[in-house]
């Protein structure tokens, strides 16, 4: 007779990937049905409610706690499975290179006094802590943690602005520096663009666009999203870019961002008319953008992009005429006007239902869902709703149930507490995924699928494993591979992996969005509202 | 007045040199970085140990 047992090891930590690791190994033993090893944060609670692997035992964790949940053919079995993932836990993880590890910053920097970087993901309230101990030891740190206090993000980066250094971050999880990819970042051309980014998969989808075009990256850094808001007054997103003014082999800068507090953007337009030399393309996501850009007095050396794939293309066109190769066959969407766009939407949206009318978007990346609002809210003209809406009105009452246009962040934190993000861990996703393909009033679903170090190996063959599991007839998938062939998972290959299992694959974000906008409206958008979206988030005339 | 303090930035010296990291928490990222050639280390951090507070003032008179 099945049984459900939940087994706690009190006040241990283990971080969300290892854990990861043995919950895939917990459910490949003979006589489980199905397992999880999580950190009892509420979030991991109610996704194990949800899947019938909680139990009162269970409901008693705390977020200190390791939760053992275990769906077991037979009670008598309980012990011995339990016993083996304990004994999984205090295993010590199988290293090459033993050298390479230690318990603490200290030790490990007698080992490498010549450290000049870090990357910090430790639980938030014990960042400031370990990244003061870095700066003063004058390391450059990215800090990938959430959960950061604001007042130790402030402090943070003032400690580092004293000794000319940079924090990068919090929640910052893409760089390019030196020419290495820093945690979440793709295998992209060194060039002469540098990114600054409050944006991470803004940062990966940029680079990605402006790689497969031909061109390359100089450095890119990540600052976090709170660092252009009035709290923490722009601190790195100025100290990166004068660093990119100071970097010979940067010719053009873009910055990439939600929008900036007011104050902060003045501080931004301030320093770049008053003190660079060089071309800046601003790229921001948010409903203030398009006011934003109408208040910013025009200057020669700015300017300004709607879209990621609109930024790419503008930050190529500011490199000098003799770095200059632009041939249309190496833009996105190269070979693919308006005309092949409205007829490829005609050829999914004829053989919709009429009741088939929203658009759902399911999201790892946070830029990339805020970018598919933008253009989604102006071609549709109606409230897209989100669990990270851009005003109160599109707010969902409930992150897990979707209302007309819906388009969920599946990275940000009520679905990360003590979870690997969804780049990593597709589950959560994946569960959604199957949910609104059995809705019989979705239009299309729109996907991006993450490529590069740190991401899951296999991202295309996680939403193909829940394509084939659907009967009945199938809901159009829209996708976008943020990715090169050079990444771990190659951009080609997961591409085809998606096509065979009839999903419709465009090279940019910006492009997948206009789609599904397009798809959900059936065409119908007015004429100067479409020409204006096309013009803006597309670049096409 | 300028915008930005006058301190000398460091960092832009970070871009030319060789990359070594110490990598504090998931060992994911010292795995990627290991992959890509990139001299590291790596700080298997948890968290610091929270005494009971009357133990905690003990110690604090011993040390």
């Amino acid at each position: 007779m099945p049984a459900v047992r939940n087994v706690l090891v009190k006040n241990t930590y283990k971080d969300s990937i290892q854990l990861m690791r043995i919950s895939e190994n917990a459910r490949k033993q003979t006589g489980v049905i199905d397992a999880a090893v999580v950190m009892g944060t509420p979030t991991n609670k109610e996704l194990l409610d949800n899947v019938g692997l909680l139990t009162e035992e269970g409901r008693g964790s705390s977020s200190e706690d390791i939760l053992i949940a275990l769906k077991i053919e037979s009670e008598s079995e309980a012990v011995e499975k339990v016993n083996a993932i304990k004994s999984e836990l205090e295993r010590p993880s199988p290293r090459e290179k033993q050298e390479s590890y230690f318990s603490n910053i200290e030790s490990a920097l007698r080992t490498m006094p010549d450290a000049n970087f870090a990357i910090v993901s430790v639980p938030g309230p014990y960042v400031r802590a370990v990244t003061s101990e870095l700066l003063e030891r004058g390391i450059d740190t990215q800090i990938f943690s959430d959960h950061v206090d604001v007042e130790d993000e402030i402090y943070l980066k003032r400690l580092a602005s004293s000794k000319g250094l940079l924090v990068l971050g919090p929640g910052a999880g893409t760089s390019l520096v030196a020419g290495k990819a820093i945690a979440f970042s793709n295998v992209v051309n060194r060039g002469r663009i540098g990114i600054v980014a409050a944006a991470g998969t803004g940062m990966q989808e940029l680079s990605v666009l402006i790689s497969r075009a031909g061109f390359g990256i100089s450095e890119g850094l990540g600052v976090g999203g709170r660092d252009v808001k009035s709290g923490v007054g722009g601190l790195m997103t100025l100290a990166s870019i004068r660093a990119l003014e100071e970097d010979e082999d940067t010719e053009a800068v873009c910055f990439v961002s939600k929008p900036p507090s007011g104050d902060v953007l003045s501080k931004i337009i301030g320093y770049i008319r008053e003190e660079t030399k060089k071309q800046y393309v601003l790229a921001f996501f948010g409903p203030e953008t398009d006011s934003i850009i109408r208040a910013t007095p025009p200057h020669p050396r700015i300017c300004f992009a709607h879209s990621l794939h609109a930024a790419a293309i503008r930050s190529i066109e500011q490199l000098g005429s003799t770095q200059r190769n632009i041939t249309s066959n190496n833009l996105p969407l190269a070979g693919m006007g308006k005309s092949e766009l409205e007829a490829l939407a005609f050829s999914i949206y004829s053989k919709l239902t009429p009741d088939q009318r929203w658009v759902r978007g399911l999201f790892a990346g946070g830029t990339l869902m805020s970018e598919a609002m933008q253009i989604l809210t102006r071609l549709l003209g109606t409230v897209v709703y989100s669990n990270a809406p851009f005003d109160k009105e599109g707010k969902l009452e409930d992150s897990y149930v979707s209302k007309g246009n819906t388009l969920i962040d599946f990275g940000e934190e009520e679905f990360t507490s003590g979870r690997p993000h969804p780049m990593i861990d597709p589950t959560i996703r994946k569960i959604r995924l199957a949910h609104e393909l059995r809705d019989p009033e979705v239009a299309c679903i729109l996907l991006d699928v993450i490529l590069g170090y740190a991401s899951h190996g296999d991202p295309a063959g996680a939403i193909v494993e829940v394509l084939q599991k659907q009967p009945g007839k199938p809901v159009p998938i829209l996708a976008h591979v943020c990715g090169t062939n050079g990444d771990p998972q190659n951009a080609s290959k997961q591409e085809k992996k998606l096509r065979d299992s009839g999903v419709v694959v465009l090279p940019s974000n910006a492009s997948t969005a206009f789609l599904a906008g397009l798809i959900a409206s059936r065409g119908r958008i007015d004429a100067q509202i479409k020409a204006s979206a096309y013009a803006d988030f597309l670049c096409l005339q | 007045m300028k915008i930005m303090p006058e301190t000398p930035q460091r960092s832009s010296d970070l871009f030319k040199r060789e990359l070594k990291v110490i990598n504090v928490g998931l060992e994911l990222f010292f795995n990627e970085l290991t992959r890509q050639s990139v001299k590291s280390v790596q700080v298997d951090w948890i968290p610091p140990r929270t005494l009971e507070k009357d133990l905690d003032e003990i110690l604090d008179k011993l040390l």
